[in-house]
């Protein structure tokens, strides 16, 4: 099952469009440090970027579908392996790993080894572990599983900025939202 | 054996960015002479003529700036006016293919670390990172 994902990630990152990586880490961060700028409190800039994640999240996630071709996943650990393999290999051009699974199969962490988004980021001492850079990736993933019907909560455990080897996505499933009937039919 | 003694990044204003002393035997005295030599060499890259002619595009690397006593000093400048200069030990008999080489990467580094969105333009270099990663590239000259 990893490798059809493996290959269909590399398929699909090579059909899509792409620019350049240096213009896009670039503007990440102009962006960031814009927000700390506007908010001083560095807990509503990484609500902030979680929030525009969502709203990326849910657009997105139409783009996904559409390209790779991915039909239903079957559970919960076949969607991870599919954003681990597809999803972030397709935007970012990096493969994550899925680890850590719980007992239940309800969460589990992505670990991004090389995250694109922190090229050349060095975090000055006072927001180290306070800020968490990437956390517009907890908002995507929140943002596209929703529409495929399933409410996530995505937090950062550790980032790489912060001194940690590496960055690591904790994800839990808290409910399969049901199909719900649109407002009209009986 | 170290031939580096001291590296050193200014900024367009002639503020200096990053400044370090990589010799082995550094002593207060010597730093300030270290300093000093620096100092001066900016007095001579300023002196140095501008692009004469318009088709022939200016080299960023200005060459032996001046040779003292126990030194010799290298300069470097970006069409930014950003200036990198090195600072090596007389004895040493490099060429001048390798310090272009060493310069050129030394300004890739410099690169890495001011597109640090976190970095203030124009503002001392205080990252422990790009120390650590000058401090690896000293030994290939």
């Amino acid at each position: 099952m990893n490798k059809k994902y493996d290959k269909l990630g590399s398929d699909v990152f090579n059909k899509v469009e792409k620019i350049n990586s240096e213009l896009f880490t670039l503007t990440y961060g102009a962006l960031v440090t814009q927000l700390i700028k506007d908010y001083e409190d560095i807990e509503q800039v990484n609500i902030k970027l979680e929030q525009m994640g969502y709203n990326i999240g849910i657009r997105l996630i139409e783009e996904f579908l559409a390209k790779s071709g991915i039909g239903r996943c079957t559970d919960f650990t076949e969607t991870a392996e599919v954003i681990a393999k597809v999803g972030f290999k397709m935007f970012l051009g990096v493969t994550c790993q899925v680890t850590d699974w719980d007992t239940e199969k309800k969460e589990f962490h992505l670990i991004i080894d090389d995250n694109p988004l922190s090229d050349f980021v060095e975090l000055p001492d006072h927001l180290k572990h306070k800020l968490y850079y990437s956390n517009i990736l907890c908002g995507v993933i929140r943002g596209a599983l929703e529409m495929v019907q399933m409410k996530v909560k995505c937090t950062f455990v550790k980032c790489s900025l912060s001194d940690d080897n590496t960055c690591s996505i904790k994800v839990v499933l808290e409910e399969v939202l049901s199909d719900l009937v649109p407002v009209g039919y009986d | 054996m170290k031939k580096i003694v001291c590296v050193a990044i200014v900024g367009k204003n002639n503020n200096p960015l990053f400044i370090q002393d990589f010799s082995s035997g550094i002593t207060e005295e010597n730093k300030l002479k270290l300093h000093y030599i620096v100092h001066c060499s900016l007095d001579i890259i300023e002196d140095k003529p501008g692009p004469v002619k318009k088709n022939v595009p200016s080299d960023m690397y200005l060459g032996l700036l001046y040779p003292t006593e126990d030194y010799k000093v290298y300069g470097y400048m970006t069409n930014t006016k950003i200036k990198f200069i090195i600072v090596v030990l007389d004895t040493s008999d490099i060429k001048d293919s390798d310090i272009k080489i060493f310069f050129k990467r030394l300004q890739s580094l410099f690169i890495n670390t001011t597109s640090n969105p976190f970095y203030k333009r124009n503002s001392k270099i205080e990252s422990k990172k790009f120390l650590q990663e000058v401090t690896n590239l000293i030994p290939s000259l």
